[in-house]
């Protein structure tokens, strides 16, 4: 033990007197497993900041990026469906290799939208005639949440919009659902606090009508809406512009709504998508046929958008042949992994099967392989998983950045959506019933008062 | 200490006292079950358990002053006495921050030096984070003089570095 100390105490002093720190800096020396140990703690902006520090810090600094990077990417998950309503979950493990569980449900449920902890999603019985039913879910507490009914009418098929965004100092959630099928004058928010103790049951709160500055229709797109430093954004269309675009922002905590932003092109508005990288707001849109653009926003006063990135095809490196054009292909976006030197970006092209990843830096293209092998799937599914970028029976669904989400959390879900459904019918079947009761009263009585008054 | 409140049934072992030696050769007398948390002492008492009594035996650690020593046995023995009873971990962690809100940072860099070399890996990760807490909004220049550190890039270095990501230099804390 004694030697253990003696050459901690030399190695220390050793290490002191290489890097020539004063008698100052001594005192306060830390160890660099310490300084690790602190770095690893600090937000991604600040551990770029301190890459100046000096050179240790910046090696530790890269170093840690990069396994920031892989644990990130690792979070992804990837839902695909058939269309017999059968779901795939593809969780990656990283980059490159991954991991897939999957699902057989009969009933219509969809994660939507993930941020920080949570994920919503949205569900609907066959049976069922009454639209859509919205739930939250936990998941490091693993509970879910039933919101009320949303107040106008939507089905699995029809065309809407969400958006979940978290505020983590107020610990408040909110959801946002948008009308997309025509211009709409008002979309409906759902707030609810993270410690209230509607957990596990249905929200007592109720859905308010927000009324939007102008009536405005939402475009849809694998990214159309994203929320930044506290503000939502969402690509629409104005009902007094004929082509162009606009992005309407919100500040999520106070729910006022600030000047329209003027997208950066006007021309071409197909394909466009909003994007955070670099904790700034990001629009994406399609050039020419073969180029995308990145306009990074700079201020949102004047409009004023710097041209950051441009994806070209003649530049890309691994592109498939399948990808000749930006204009007959779509090329969608569907999250950002940023690290201080690298910038990924999940991509798949023409909405549909193999998601890739597009680095911004080197300007490569790598497919991520969905490996089916090594599944242990029942023969069912395991010869529609085979199928699945032959058949096009499956399409992608939604792509998540979140841990751990897996088909057993579709199936529990499933079980607390029925409880709480039957929950609400029970309720309603009382209250019918009360009334039917109190209706056949009031007849009797009404009937006995006839029948007094003939005799 | 005023150690007696707790339950008396409890096992001898905590009732023993031993005593360690810090650095400026000062004596303090802790239980025995405080003294097993600190890894050096630990190791010492394992190699030492043919003595009968334990009344006798010195630890040295001569790496850590009495002054951190007195700070770190009574948070140590907190925390020990918390983490018996079946309680939340709210309640801990606002044990936590009742105990490192009022550090000073030369507290801090001593505690954690302390923390590492006694190997008390739970009061590292706080002040690990509180570390981090701390330093998140700052400049490079705050960052430099808070952890003594020296600046070992050439000028052009820096702002080449600089230059690579201005954004992240933006919306910094006052120092």
């Amino acid at each position: 033990m004694d030697e253990n100390v003696e050459a901690t105490v030399t190695e220390l002093a050793q290490r002191s007197s290489e890097t020539e720190i004063g008698k100052e800096g001594c005192r306060r020396y830390l160890p660099q497993d310490i300084v690790h140990n602190i770095l690893a703690r600090l937000p991604a902006k600040s551990m770029l900041r301190f890459k100046t520090v000096c050179k240790n810090w910046r090696d530790m600094i890269t170093e840690l990026d990069a396994i920031g990077v892989q644990q990130s990417m690792s979070k992804v998950t990837i839902i695909y469906r058939t269309n017999e309503s059968k779901s795939l979950f593809f969780k990656l493990k990283n980059k490159d290799r991954e991991n897939c569980c999957l699902s057989l449900e009969a009933d219509y449920i969809w994660a939507k939208k993930a941020c920080d902890k949570f994920v919503l999603f949205s569900c609907q019985f066959p049976a069922s005639c009454a639209g859509i039913q919205l739930v939250v879910y936990d998941t490091i507490t693993d509970r879910f949440r039933q919101l009320p009914k949303i107040p106008f009418y939507i089905v699995a098929t029809s065309f809407y919009d969400l958006s979940l965004v978290y505020d983590a100092s107020a610990k408040t959630c909110k959801v946002v659902v948008f009308n997309c099928t025509c211009y709409i004058e008002n979309c409906c928010i759902y707030t609810f606090n993270d410690n209230d103790d509607q957990w596990g049951s249905g929200s007592n709160e109720n859905w308010r009508i927000l009324k939007l500055p102008c009536l405005q229709g939402i475009m849809t797109s694998s990214n159309s809406s994203v929320d930044v430093n506290g503000v939502l954004y969402w690509i629409a269309r104005a009902n007094c512009i004929d082509h162009g675009a606009l992005i309407q922002p919100m500040d999520i905590a106070t729910e006022k709504f600030m000047r329209f932003i003027k997208v950066p092109c006007q021309s071409w508005i197909k394909n466009c998508n909003l994007l955070k990288i670099k904790e700034s707001l990001c629009f994406m849109n399609t050039a020419s046929t073969d180029e995308l653009h990145i306009w990074v926003l700079k201020n949102s006063v004047e409009s004023l958008w710097i041209l950051q990135h441009k994806i070209s095809l003649s530049s890309m490196i691994g592109r498939p042949t399948s990808l000749s054009s930006f204009i007959q292909h779509r090329f969608h976006p569907w999250l950002v992994v940023e690290g201080s030197g690298n910038s990924y970006i999940l991509v798949t092209i023409d909405g549909l099967l193999a998601p890739y990843w597009y680095n911004l830096e080197t300007k490569e293209l790598r497919q991520i392989a969905l490996d089916l092998g090594a599944l242990n799937l029942p023969e069912e599914l395991r010869r529609l998983a085979q199928d699945y970028n032959i058949s096009k029976g499956f399409y992608l669904r939604t792509i998540l950045f979140i841990d751990d989400l897996g088909p057993d959390i579709q199936r529990r879900l499933a079980g607390f959506v029925a409880k709480t459904q039957r929950q609400r019918d029970e309720e309603e079947g009382l209250r019918r019933n009360a009334l039917l009761r109190q209706r056949e009263d009031e007849e009797r009585v009404r009937r006995d008062a006839h029948l007094r008054r003939k005799q | 200490m005023a150690s007696s409140s707790s339950s008396s049934s409890c096992s001898s072992s905590s009732e023993k006292k031993i005593t360690l030696k810090s650095s400026d050769g000062e004596a303090l007398n802790v239980e025995k079950n405080v003294a097993l948390e600190f890894e050096p002492a630990k190791g010492f008492l394992e190699d030492n358990s043919e003595e009968a009594d334990d009344e006798a035996i010195v630890v040295p650690l001569p790496n850590v002053s009495a002054a951190v020593l007195s700070e770190l046995i009574p948070y140590v023995k907190q925390r020990l006495e918390l983490s018996a009873k079946p309680v939340q971990k709210k309640l801990i962690k606002a044990f936590d921050d009742q105990f490192t809100r009022h550090l000073s940072d030369d507290k801090l860099g001593e505690l954690m030096l302390a923390a590492n070399y006694l190997g008390v890996n739970y009061l590292l990760d706080v002040l690990c984070d509180v570390t981090a807490d701390r330093i998140k909004n700052k400049s490079v220049e705050y960052v430099r003089e808070f952890l003594g550190i020296q600046n070992d890039f050439t000028p052009e270095e820096e702002a080449e570095l600089r230059a690579q990501c201005p954004w992240a230099f933006e919306g910094v804390d006052q120092d």
